[in-house]
């Protein structure tokens, strides 16, 4: 996040987000720092995304396994007749997850198929 | 001083807030505490729109990139930064792929090698990209605000003030040999021509 200052003044470059924890703790802190301070609850406009019906496809494992290869979102979306955004999303979870999970258990890329079975059966179990 | 809640769970000031150097200070180290990236900048002028306005989109600096690559837990990174889970899992979704490219092309194991050296030489490479990007972006945005610029003075051209004012010019001597409406026909046609240039630069700059 990036702080803006000018002359006296301060402010943030765009909204933060907080966690309710944060956002009480940041209150408490401008509190004591400024004493009175209004709270005003709004609404934050998002981009819009148009009705549409989403009816998620399960991934299998050896989709998954394409997720770990140098594959651009592009190709991805056309070889596996997913949305872009569908794929970015589950590289998005998927991909980090993933390595910390091979890492720790000795694995080198490219995984087996076989490997992300196990992957999905533990995480599964938990 | 107001605080704007969001109900998505952004945090933003009603405006910039004053403050003096021990304020400032201690707001600076507060958020450092809280959150893992922060950078502090000074500016030329402040933002109009707040929590609420309009959609906002915060570029993604170096430093972030890195942590997208870091931690593993999406939530955890979210509250790392400050930003929502879905951002870090769209940027995570499209960082990923360029990131095990460039193990793959420079023969690393991300499962075998040292992550955090591979990190750090990724983003060493990723900032020079970052920040010629950026530079791209800064230029692009200027060409745009001087186009707009050139169009309001085009307009302007036909307003009864600027007409006067071509007129005295004329009547005093500074522009000669031409009429108020020969002066309008010739700068219309310089504006217009700056404008085509300046389109050409920005769609190949685009491209």
């Amino acid at each position: 996040m990036r702080i803006l200052i000018k002359d006296e003044y301060l402010d943030f470059e765009a909204p933060i987000q907080m966690t309710e924890e944060q956002r009480e703790k940041f209150i408490r802190f401008m509190k004591s720092l400024f004493g009175d301070i209004k709270v005003v609850n709004v609404i934050e406009k998002t981009k819009e995304m148009g009705d549409r019906e989403i009816n998620p496809k399960k991934w299998t494992a050896e989709e998954l396994s394409l997720l770990l290869t140098p594959m651009s979102n592009r190709e991805l979306t056309v070889k596996l007749k997913r949305t872009e955004m569908s794929v970015k999303m589950m590289r998005g979870s998927f991909v980090p997850e993933f390595l910390v999970w091979a890492k720790e258990k000795g694995y080198s890329l490219p995984v087996r198929i076989e490997t992300i079975k196990e992957f999905l059966e533990e995480r599964e179990k938990e | 001083m107001k605080i704007f809640i969001g109900d998505r769970d952004g945090v933003d000031f009603d405006a910039p807030i004053k403050v003096n150097d021990k304020q400032k200070n201690n707001i600076i180290k507060f958020l450092k505490e809280m959150f893992k990236v922060v950078i502090v900048e000074n500016t030329d002028s402040f933002r109009n729109d707040r929590i609420g306005d309009k959609f906002f989109m915060r570029e993604w600096t170096t430093r972030e990139y890195a942590v997208l690559l870091e931690i593993e837990d999406t939530n955890k990174v979210a509250e790392m930064l400050g930003r929502s889970w879905m951002s870090v899992n769209i940027k995570r979704g499209a960082f990923i792929p360029e990131f095990l490219t460039w193990t793959q092309n420079k023969g690393k194991d991300v499962l075998k090698d040292d992550t955090k050296k591979l990190i750090e030489e990724f983003m060493k490479e990723k900032q020079e990209e970052i920040i010629s990007r950026r530079k791209k972006r800064k230029n692009i945005r200027q060409i745009e605000k001087e186009i707009e610029k050139l169009k309001d003075e085009l307009e302007n051209l036909n307003s009864e003030k600027r007409k006067r004012q071509i007129g005295l010019a004329i009547a005093l001597g500074q522009l000669r040999n031409m009429t108020v409406e020969e002066f309008i026909q010739n700068k219309k046609k310089e504006i217009n021509n700056k404008i085509f240039q300046l389109k050409e630069k920005l769609s190949k700059m685009k491209e």
